[in-house]
């Protein structure tokens, strides 16, 4: 029953009802009523689960039998299915009374309407925004990169614009193609390997390619490519972005190249560095070849002074004529052997430095070979040598007279120095309408295969002539002589068996 | 009277020596390179050898390795005598081996200091 003072509630705008133990209505107002679309009459008595047959799923029937259990007060808001098949929401607050629960119900379906309106207005207008904000992305990467998709097979199924025009190929050329049409060749199998097991990973992949546009020209680019995942973890496309990093790279390929440049630079510089110290070994060679032969040439004529000096002193009795005589000699000749020396080193100093002139004169070179012959019979007949002169053509010749009996007397005292006693010395000579040859052979020591070379060098001395009193620099001068006669000078020669000097000159010397 | 060996290539010097030592009572034989001379060493048995180093065909240091090689020649004293060598190396060896070295060109009275040395020098030994 329905104690009498629950008609205050019947006017209340907001919804009252009386539920008992049984859980059946015991009294609603004019709110409740009609907003659970039900006249008061039809229901009262009976249960609220037969008069809402959803009801029992609801929060609110869980609430109303915890308010009648335990007399605890509840307040919620609750979404409740009608007869009619509408459903409202309920703002409800349950208070627990002696005769059940007291239920008050405000209807906010209104309100939950507009707030579900301002959700999607909001989930629309973040979509949008998310839209705008992809597209403006989009657009970024189009306008900065080279973008281009492919599925997981490598297959492109979207260029950007930029890859069209770096590669210059068109969007039809590309789609539907895999990246073998840029592929430039640079790279080694291992890499395009190592880019394919990341990248079908599931992992970013960066680097650096060198790709093969259109015309056949070559093109950089730094790429990354980022695989896109299914639900399984799966690549089922790869997105790469790409710049053109070609200047850059030709900057690098400079920078390698003038680097290299360099390095053969310090290289050449190194190498004239080298050559010059060994200019610099050989002038030192030479200084010291210079010393120790300058030593012995100047040390044996001295030796010989200054003991027929001694000698002299001892012999100073009238009857010593003789002896005294003979040492005096001897001084002379070391003293005149000690000049000679020193002309042929003056003589030299003067080649070098280019001041030696020529003059030509007509004169009579088989009457200047026989002077030359017997200026050194002296030395030659000591060694019981013979020296054998033949001559053919005209005698007259236009040659600097004194520079060619220099060369002769040299190569003469030379094949008489270094011939054992009792050989023979030939002098051949064959004068043409235009040129002069001589040639001097001896059947000497020779000269050894390896001094060859080295036989018109400064101070060079053979192997087999160390032994033998020399300067070292008799070659040297006749060969600049030669060249002074407009003339050459060669030579053969066999170790042991002798050598042969060939001289030529112009039969008439200019100037 | 002592025996003395020169063995010199150059002729004025060979002589030069020669007659210094004659006129000094000492008995001279000379040979004009190293193997002639150790030839003249082994019959002439000299008290003291005076040898170049520097010579054609065989040089000092030739007849030094002969000589000493040689049983009746070895303990001769050799006094070199030269105006230089071609290697510094076989220099240093010469001299090292050497009784006496004399360097060229020399007054008379170093070569006779020199040749005396060696002669007490040899008779030290072999007392």
């Amino acid at each position: 029953m329905m104690p009498d003072h629950y008609h205050l509630f019947d006017h209340l705008r907001e919804g009252v009802q009386l539920i008992d133990n049984d859980q059946r209505f015991v009294y609603l107002n004019d709110a409740a009523a009609q907003q659970a679309k039900i006249r008061p009459s039809d229901v009262t008595g009976k249960k609220i689960t037969d008069v809402f047959p959803g009801l029992e799923r609801t929060s609110l029937y869980a609430r109303i039998r915890a308010c009648l259990s335990s007399g605890s007060m509840e307040r919620l808001t609750d979404h409740i299915p009608l007869q009619d098949g509408s459903s409202v929401w309920f703002d409800l607050r349950l208070q627990p009374v002696k005769e059940g629960v007291l239920i008050f119900s405000a209807d906010i379906t209104a309100e939950k309407e507009l707030e579900a309106l301002q959700i999607q207005a909001d989930l629309e207008r973040r979509l949008l925004e998310s839209q705008t904000e992809t597209s403006d992305y989009k657009h970024a990467l189009d306008e900065s990169c080279i973008v281009a998709i492919t599925d997981q097979k490598g297959t492109i199924t979207h260029v950007n614009a930029n890859f069209c025009r770096i590669s210059g190929y068109s969007k039809a050329e590309l789609l539907g193609q895999d990246h073998q049409i840029i592929n430039s060749g640079y790279h080694p199998a291992s890499f395009i390997r190592e880019l394919w097991v990341t990248i079908a990973h599931g992992k970013i992949w960066r680097g650096e390619l060198r790709n093969k546009a259109k015309d056949g020209s070559y093109y950089w680019v730094d790429t990354t490519i980022v695989p896109f995942l299914n639900e399984k973890g799966k690549p089922y496309q790869y997105l790469a972005i790409r710049n053109d990093i070609t200047a850059r790279k030709q900057a690098e390929e400079e920078l390698v190249k003038s680097n290299e440049q360099l390095e053969t630079k310090v290289q050449e510089r190194t190498l004239e560095l080298t050559q010059a110290l060994e200019r610099e070994k050989e002038l030192s060679d030479m200084k010291s070849r210079f010393v120790s032969m300058a030593s012995h040439e100047f040390r044996t004529p001295l030796s010989a002074i200054l003991s027929s000096t001694s000698l002299v002193e001892h012999y100073l009795q009238p009857e010593q004529t003789e002896k005294r005589t003979k040492h005096l000699d001897r001084i002379r000749s070391s003293v005149k052997n000690l000049t000679n020396i020193l002309d042929e080193f003056l003589s030299l100093e003067k080649l070098e430095q280019g001041k030696v002139e020529t003059h030509a004169t007509t004169f009579d070179l088989k009457e200047s070979i026989q002077d030359a012959i017997e200026d050194m019979e002296g030395m030659s007949k000591r060694r019981r040598q013979t020296i054998l002169f033949q001559y053919e053509g005209e005698e007259l010749i236009s040659q600097d007279k004194k520079i060619l009996k220099n060369v002769l007397l040299n190569l003469l005292s030379n094949a008489i120095k270094y011939s054992p006693d009792e050989k023979a010395i030939k002098i051949n000579v064959q004068v043409d309408p235009a040129s002069v040859r001589i040639s001097i052979r001896d059947e000497g020591i020779g000269i050894p295969k390896e001094a060859q070379q080295h036989l018109f060098e400064k101070f060079y001395r053979a192997n087999n002539a160390v032994n033998i009193q020399g300067t070292g620099l008799g070659l040297n001068i006749v060969k600049r002589y030669m060249e002074l006669l407009k003339g050459s000078i060669h030579f053969e020669s066999e170790e042991g068996q002798g050598t042969v000097f060939h001289l030529l000159m112009p039969r008439y010397r200019d100037s | 009277m002592k025996k003395i060996l020169i063995i010199e290539d150059n002729a004025e010097i060979r002589e030069n020596t020669s007659e210094l030592l004659q006129l000094r009572q000492y008995e001279v034989r000379a040979a004009e390179n190293g193997r002639e001379g150790f030839e003249m060493a082994r019959i002439f048995q000299p008290d003291v050898v005076i040898c170049d180093m520097m010579m054609p065909d065989s040089d000092g240091y030739e007849f030094l390795k002969l000589a000493k090689a040689d049983v009746f020649i070895s303990k001769i004293p050799i006094v070199f005598f030269s105006a230089g060598s071609p290697s510094p190396d076989i220099h240093r060896i010469l001299i090292k081996v050497a009784n006496g070295f004399l360097k060229k060109p020399f007054t008379e009275e170093e070569l006779l200091q020199i040749i005396q040395e060696a002669i007490t020098r040899r008779s030290e030994f072999s007392q």
